[in-house]
């Protein structure tokens, strides 16, 4: 972990309760480890991406860095202040700091409500009274993310994907926050509109000094806009390192995995991604899970000793990478 | 009611499917949209054939349009010659049109969506075959499924069925109820309900959207090898163009509507001749790194199209006589592309 974190994580625990069936009549309760003890160190003006496949932990982890919900275990520290547990009139300073762009375009906005109203929602709760300020700065930010004023009084349902998506990072720049977490920003949109919220992303980030912590599934876009990585698997991460150093070589038989599956689109892409085959087999269980390595019912690396052995540590390698492997680690 | 030795027999030497110039209009409290202008497509025995394109540009109604449940009206067709295993549909009989729909599979998008939850995988899948049996007549179906040794015969083939997509215990995930099973395994199910009837095609309509990754390059693995064995012909719609790299011998691009570029897949994807389909590329984010570059300006409004070329407004190469329909010329080994620029000159 590197001392420059801005926005880091330590530790971090977000287990749910969950209800099932005891023995004889009744439910009993149990505990579902979403987030199992995170410790990430996002650095000030980088674009940090989180991927894996559903299940993984990865939203609960990007709502737990915005301060959505609140941890079981751990810290996440903004900037030197602890924020895992902000509440009332913190949390709402805290706002000014760090913002969430949520996944579905078009659930997040209300439907009864304009762009206008939507976009002025946060402005209110932060004490912007004056209407006519308030127009304005509507204004500017539907022009920051290049959709024309008179959107203000319109609703969202008259809005395609790509502008439902651009009415939502208005909105979260509105207090001029240091941060955004992007939940899968763009996997609801077609591949042209992609291609143009990524670049309005990028333009936002170099104008306004933004820090981005971006959720996906899909490597073609961490390419395109990220920095560096973390690969999670079963609520943990597996993985953690720069976008060139994870993609020319990754250690994790997860990434590998990944990597390997995604369909190229272009002939000279293929002999960017690792051709390995991959291990079928199920996940484990959430409720109960195993003392050993997580990934080992799909690892295609598996030695019989990691089955022995506990989950393997998030281990730092050089240049800043870090593997979570007992077959690349080593013994401890 | 029209034998199915017939159609197997004329399937194997026509085209399965054969779509040329098609138009089809909906009439709706607006106005008429004119959705497809130009669709021109073949789908040879044997192969699978992909369709890409973004959403809105009409590859559902072209897929519903082949299952024979394109509702009519709204949709209108005004021109253009649809025929399958051989026939023109045209001239045929409502009967023979149901007939027909025994030998076209369906794979949905989304497996949850399509699977009724309070029912059993074996429920479900007795359903299907017995509808099938009963030639798709609903009180022959009823006393069919009270039946108890038709039904008895009906779930030995459902577990049949399911060995057919490498289901390793069928027994067990007959008794299952969809929510006990993950995604993949929903979608392995649903192909093997596809093959419940006597298919000749295969229509899946972006099935792996909903899936991971690796569990999507199982699933396209498998649906390749099926239609293989099955010896069946297929229709893969996606917006996926690397799904499409991996599972369709020969692909078409459609936008707008219009077909507007066809070709083998990889030659086509590597060197896209139509400014749409290299949009379409290009819009990609490489693993090369880089910001992808984006397509200027949105799909055009159906009311009122653009005349001529439905691309022309967001094309960087569009000139004057691209206000007029271009038209489809053979650009290359199998190739063809309907674009002005390629007008005249050998690509």
């Amino acid at each position: 972990m590197s001392e420059t974190a801005f926005l880091q994580a330590d530790s971090v625990t977000k287990a749910f309760k969950v209800r099932r069936k005891g023995e004889g009549f009744g439910m009993q309760t149990a505990s579902l480890r979403a987030v199992d003890d995170v410790s990430l160190g996002i650095r000030q003006g980088e674009v940090f991406a989180i991927v894996g496949e559903s299940g993984s932990g990865k939203t609960t982890l990007a709502n737990l860095l915005a301060r959505v919900t609140v941890p079981t275990e751990g810290r996440i520290v903004l900037d030197g202040d602890e924020i895992s547990r902000s509440s009332g009139v913190d949390l709402r300073s805290l706002r000014r700091q760090i913002q969430i762009v949520f996944q579905d375009p078009g659930a997040s906005l209300n439907p009864r409500q304009t762009v206008g109203e939507i976009i002025a929602l946060p402005l209110k709760l932060a004490g912007m009274r004056g209407r006519r300020d308030r127009a304005e700065r509507i204004a500017e930010l539907l022009e920051a993310v290049h959709l024309p004023a008179d959107f203000a009084s319109r609703y969202p349902v008259s809005l395609s994907g790509g502008q439902k998506q651009r009415v939502n990072i208005a909105r979260a720049l509105a207090l001029e926050p240091q941060a955004l977490v992007l939940d899968e920003p763009t996997s609801a949109l077609d591949v042209s509109v992609q291609a143009r919220i990524l670049a309005l992303l990028m333009t936002l980030k170099k104008e306004r000094a933004l820090t981005y912590v971006i959720v996906t599934h899909n490597f073609g876009v961490v390419r395109a806009v990220a920095d560096r990585v973390a690969v999670m698997y079963f609520g943990k991460v597996v993985e953690v390192g720069t976008v060139e150093q994870l993609m020319a070589d990754p250690r994790h038989p997860y990434t590998k995995t990944l990597l390997s599956a995604i369909p190229v689109v272009r002939e000279s892409e293929r002999a960017l991604i690792p051709q390995i085959e991959a291990r079928d087999g199920e996940l484990p269980s959430f409720i109960d899970p195993p003392r050993h390595c997580s990934f080992y019912s799909r690892c295609p690396a598996r030695q019989p000793q990691c089955l022995e052995r506990d989950h393997p540590p998030l281990v730092g390698l050089s240049q800043g990478r870090e593997v979570s492997c007992h077959m690349v680690t080593g013994p401890a | 009611m029209p034998d199915s030795l017939s159609y197997a027999q004329v399937a194997a030497q026509a085209p399965v499917v054969s779509l040329n110039g098609l138009r089809i209009d909906f009439r709706t409290t607006d106005g008429v949209e004119q959705i497809i202008k130009d669709v021109t497509l073949r789908i040879d025995p044997g192969e699978i054939v992909g369709l890409v394109g973004e959403s809105g540009c009409g590859k559902s109604v072209t897929a519903k349009l082949l299952l024979g449940i394109l509702p009519m009206p709204p949709a209108v067709v005004k021109d253009g010659r649809i025929e399958m295993f051989g026939r023109n549909l045209a001239t045929l009989s409502d009967a023979e049109r149901e007939a027909m729909k025994k030998f076209v599979a369906y794979v949905p998008q989304d497996p949850s969506a399509v699977l009724n939850p309070s029912f059993t995988i074996a429920s479900q899948m007795i359903d299907m075959i017995v509808w099938y049996e009963s030639d798709r007549r609903l009180l022959t179906y009823f006393r069919k499924r009270h039946t108890r040794a038709i039904v008895a015969r009906a779930r030995d083939h459902a577990a049949h069925l399911l060995e057919k997509v490498y289901i390793a215990d069928p027994e067990q995930v007959l008794r299952r109820y969809p929510i006990q099973l993950s995604g993949g395994m929903r979608q392995r199910v649903l192909l093997a309900m596809a093959l419940s009837g006597s298919p000749q095609l295969m229509i899946a309509d972006e099935p792996t959207t909903a899936l991971d990754v690796t569990v999507q390059k199982r699933t396209i693995e498998l649906l390749k090898d099926l239609v293989e064995r099955e010896g069946l012909a297929g229709l893969y719609i996606t917006h996926d163009l690397g799904v499409a790299r991996d599972i369709c011998a020969r692909t078409y691009v459609m936008y707008a509507g219009m077909t507007v570029e066809d070709g083998p897949t990889g030659p086509l994807l590597d060197s896209p001749l139509h400014p749409y389909t290299r949009g379409l590329v290009e819009a990609i984010p490489s693993l090369e790194g880089g910001l992808p570059g984006a397509i200027p300006g949105q799909v055009p409004d159906y009311l009122a199209p653009p005349p001529g070329c439905r691309f022309a407004p967001r094309c960087p190469g569009a000139s004057e006589r691209c206000r007029s329909t271009p038209p489809r010329r053979e650009a290359g080994t199998r190739r063809q592309v309907a674009c002005w620029l390629y007008d005249g000159v050998h690509a």
